[in-house]
């Protein structure tokens, strides 16, 4: 016994050992059986209306589905980007459309063809997931910037944003309350998103569009739009009715408590206005120029990974099962968001708020996905920023952003 | 193994037999854990078994992704760890200690930083993601359009003697097609809701079989007629086809995407195709640039501005930072060693408290009390003025620098409290006789004397905030804004954030860019703390 070579006994060890491990080829390969399995990337509010969505499809195909749960920002999209071409990232992917530009131009997405579903959804929530002629997505949700009303403090509807700030001032010498109006605002980074409805009504858009809505990379908020949107912020800044260290707690907050009567914000405030009891109306945006104001509309949509482990499936999954009604309610039902699907909006019975938001998306834009837009948020949030603290002339500020996002983008 | 020295009688191994006074007993005594069956051997045995196990997993598992290289190393590094650990050799002793280190070292720090400097010579980012074979078929598809006023198709997926083939229902005829034949009528197929359910000559998939043949499924292109403009069925999800037509097709032998109107889109050099125009269609994919990216860290045009003025402020950052924690740690330090001072470890307790709260939570919190105009030491400490503490390029400096004096101070108090308590209390005595002042005894014993217990510490703590991160980007976020530059970079952005905003944010992922100013940073920080170092072994001689 004591003679027994130990390496005979080592090798017998790691032989027996190394044996118990499965053989790992089935796990990669995968499909050898069934029909096998698709992993879809969303949030938790996106999983329990997936879970039931997923139940019909896994009943009809006997494909199994994985969820993995992860809130959608700039890093799960670079991630996915860098992942998708291993093969390592999940089949489909929720994500905002205006990411659709990074990753069509990475080549990590393929286009799902809606066929007739199409016509259910809102032209809105239809151009937003095309990008380049060709269509990516499956739209869920609409959201964009509207005007809430706290009905306790005033009713008054008014027909301009000069005309808002005067009955917001008017209600500050009578009732005491601290603003005349709240948004959300950065001191860092500048907020243009919430003040793009502003922006519009001066007729300054910031890209150029095609007659089929799509984006150019032509840069049009330069001009006498621009400049004349730009001293309206100095206006707003040097009245002190807005203010760039508001950050998104201060507004809500003051909002809640009845410090103002009018806030521009989204449908994800709903939730805690409700929550709060409060009185509210949905309204458009006021026009501070001549012309209609347009928020940005953020549409949220299922795109699928172009190196998915099971294409098929995920087409399937994307084009036959996500595109229902039942499935565009269920999502509306879980996560609150207006939904993308016009069929879903009109069954939406007992939720005046909601549905006023999806009426107003209509009159929105589509917030542009081109690739170019990356360069534009930084320069014109913290140039905004400049006008209303007052840091310079706004025309030449504004003119020097122009140049700076141009510079940028050639 | 290992026969010739092997005991006689196994007694003496197992170390029982303490009167041995034989020659080669003690040696072998001293031997004994790895001889024979003991349990230390039985240990050993073990976790060396389930190390194979897991090796030899990981070498299937990367044998059946394709992972070459890991391959490789995976057989390199486990034939190694078994030699070392079973051959009876002496001279594999101290292996057996390092070969632990040795391979964590390899994958954690010399495989990281490699991949980095790979990474620094290419064009990996945004558009440059992936191989070219993936952008050629991404572009294939992307650029096939649907005919325009064609229909959906409800197709069946067929197994025919020649491969797989589509069958749809028309005008209630059965047409089948494949990839060499254009849809053409069917007798005898039956049809049910609309879809085909059987087909003679050839056999139904089945959905999971359809799944399973996939890869094939999605180079299938069914011509809908004789005629190329009626375009080809291609179906991605198994059920429903829809007539497209290609647009941009890979002409192999040029090298080239070829549009339908006879543009052509080379290959430019630059991981792109490109048309006459100059116009690259994205995406392209990842080629090596050589020295480009560190040109553009140096060209004034496109990041040398920035990259100087940044570095300039990354180095005062790091020392100003170490500087005051040191200094103001070492002063209170000092006050709190004087035994004479009553509850002093009331202030110790104290003193210590920044540094007992998580740092991401009170860097928030520092940014919510300096807010300008809703901030608690602008409303309420300086009654209601508006000092732009965080949107001045200057005060954003110097707010940065008093919350890191802040955040790092409790540490280096902690540090110097114990170091001054090492310095012999016999040294200061004997100075005092020699007629020292404090000043002098300051100067020539504390400073000294601490500075070769603490001083390895303080590069540490350069390095640390060379790349804090954390501090700038919770704080500031690099800002504000230069609103002249054309590159974003911000007034308070070190070199790490200012990566951070190439690679990651304002959607425009340079990653090739990203890690050659990572290279750079390793090179600085490496040199800075080399040369310290030195500075700090010759204090260490003089005590």
């Amino acid at each position: 016994m004591k003679r027994i070579p130990r390496t005979a006994v080592a090798a017998a060890a790691v032989l027996l050992l190394a044996g118990c491990s499965s053989a790992p080829t089935a796990g990669v390969a995968g499909l050898a059986g069934g029909p096998g399995s698709i992993r879809i990337q969303a949030g938790d509010d996106e999983i329990p209306a997936l879970r039931e969505i997923a139940a019909d499809f896994t009943a009809d195909s006997g494909v199994e589905v994985e969820f993995v749960q992860r809130e959608v920002n700039a890093q799960a999209i670079s991630n996915f980007i860098s992942q998708s071409p291993t093969g390592q990232a999940p089949d489909i992917i929720v994500s905002p459309h205006d990411n659709l530009g990074q990753l069509a131009s990475n080549g990590v997405v393929v286009p799902v063809e809606l066929g007739e579903r199409a016509g259910d959804f809102s032209a809105n929530a239809r151009d937003a997931v095309v990008y380049d002629g060709v269509s990516y997505g499956v739209p869920y949700a609409i959201e964009n910037v509207a005007l809430l009303r706290n009905n306790a403090l005033t009713t008054e509807d008014p027909a301009s944003f000069d005309e808002l700030r005067a009955v917001g001032h008017r209600l500050m010498d009578e009732q005491g309350i601290e603003y005349p109006f709240t948004v959300s605002q950065s001191a860092e980074a500048g907020d243009p998103y919430h003040l793009y409805a502003l922006q519009t009504s001066f007729g300054a858009e910031v890209f150029e569009r095609t007659e089929e809505g799509e984006y150019t990379g032509t840069l049009t908020m330069g001009g006498a739009d621009g400049h004349a949107f730009a001293r309206y912020l100095q206006d707003l800044g040097e009245t002190g009715d807005l203010r760039t260290s508001m950050s998104p707690d201060i507004a809500k907050e003051s909002f809640l408590t009845g410090e103002s009567a009018f806030h521009l914000g989204g449908p994800w405030e709903l939730t805690d206005v409700e929550a709060a009891g409060m009185d509210v109306s949905v309204l458009p945006v006021p026009p501070a120029g001549d012309e209609q104001s347009r928020p940005f509309v953020g549409v949220q949509a299922f795109f699928v990974n172009a190196h998915a482990a099971n294409p098929v499936a995920a087409q399937d999954f994307a084009a036959n099962y996500l595109t229902r009604p039942e499935a565009q309610t269920a999502l509306y039902e879980s996560t609150g968001r207006p939904p993308a699907s016009q069929v879903a909006v009109d069954r939406m019975q007992g939720d005046p708020l909601r549905s006023a938001y999806a009426r107003i998306a209509e009159s929105g834009l589509p917030m542009p996905a081109i690739p170019e837009m990356g360069a534009v948020w930084s320069f014109w949030g913290t140039t905004e920023n400049a006008v209303v603290d007052g840091r310079g002339d706004p025309v030449q500020l504004w003119d020097r952003m122009i140049d700076n996002i141009e510079g940028q983008i050639s | 193994m290992s026969t010739s020295t092997t005991t006689r009688d196994g007694t003496a191994a197992a170390g029982t037999t303490g009167g041995d006074t034989g020659p080669g007993a003690p040696r072998e005594r001293r031997h004994a854990h790895s001889r024979g069956f003991g349990p230390g051997f039985v240990v050993k045995l073990v976790l060396m078994a389930l190390i194979n196990a897991i090796g030899l997993f990981g070498i299937l598992a990367a044998w059946a992704a394709g992972s070459w290289g890991i391959l490789v190393f995976l057989v390199a590094a486990l034939l190694a760890a078994d030699l070392v650990y079973f051959l009876p050799a002496r001279k594999l002793l101290p292996a057996k200690y390092l070969f632990p280190g040795l391979v964590f070292l390899l994958v954690f720090q010399v495989f990281v930083l490699v991949y980095t400097a790979a990474t620094a010579f290419t064009n990996y980012g945004d558009g440059h993601n992936a191989t070219k074979d993936a952008a050629i078929t991404q572009l294939t598809t992307t650029y096939e359009q649907r005919v325009e006023g064609s229909e959906a198709y409800a197709v069946t997926v067929l197994e025919g003697p020649d491969g797989l083939a589509l069958a749809a229902v028309q005008d209630d005829r059965v047409l089948v097609g494949a990839a060499d034949r254009p849809l053409a009528p069917l007798e005898g197929a039956a049809v049910t809701d609309g879809r085909v359910v059987e087909a003679p000559g050839y056999e139904v998939l089945s959905y999971g079989e359809v799944v399973g043949a996939q890869d094939e499924l999605g180079e299938l292109r069914v011509p809908v007629s004789g005629q190329a403009e009626d375009g080809a069925l291609r179906t991605d999800d198994g059920r429903t086809a829809y007539a497209y037509e290609p647009t941009l097709t890979y002409d192999e032998a040029a090298d080239a995407m070829v549009a339908a109107d006879g543009t052509v889109y080379a290959d430019n050099g630059e991981g792109a195709f490109a048309g006459p125009d100059g116009e690259a269609l994205r995406p392209g994919w990842r080629v090596f640039v050589g020295l480009d990216n560190f040109g553009a860290i140096f060209d004034p045009a496109v990041l040398g501005g920035p990259f100087v003025a940044v570095t300039l402020w990354t180095f005062a950052f790091a020392v100003l930072s170490v500087a005051l924690t040191f200094f103001l740690g070492l002063l209170l330090a000092i006050l709190f060693n004087d035994e004479k001072l009553r509850f002093r470890n009331v202030y110790r307790a104290i003193v210590f408290l920044p540094y007992a709260f998580p740092a991401f939570l009170s860097i928030l919190i520092w940014a919510g009390l300096l807010n300008t105009d809703f901030g608690f030491v602008n409303e309420v400490l300086l009654g209601g003025t508006g000092v732009p503490w965080l949107e001045n390029p200057w005060l954003a400096k110097l707010s940065l620098l008093l919350v890191n004096l802040w955040l790092g101070f409790p540490y280096m108090f902690l540090v110097t409290t114990g170091a001054l308590q090492a310095i012999p209390g016999e040294l200061y005595e004997s100075a005092e006789m020699d007629g020292a002042g404090p000043v002098r005894q300051f100067g020539s014993i504390t400073l000294p004397m601490l500075m070769v217990a603490v001083g390895p510490l303080l590069i540490a703590s350069f390095a640390m905030n060379f790349n804090n991160f954390n501090v700038i980007y919770l704080l500031t976020g690099g800002g504000p804004q230069d609103l002249e530059s054309t590159t974003g970079v911000g007034a308070t952005d070190i070199l790490i954030s200012f990566v951070y905003k190439i690679a990651f944010a304002g959607g425009t992922n340079d990653y090739g860019l990203a890690s050659a100013l990572s290279i750079l940073i390793f090179i600085m920080v490496a040199v800075v703390s080399a040369l310290t170092f030195r500075r700090s072994k010759a204090l260490e001689e003089i005590s």
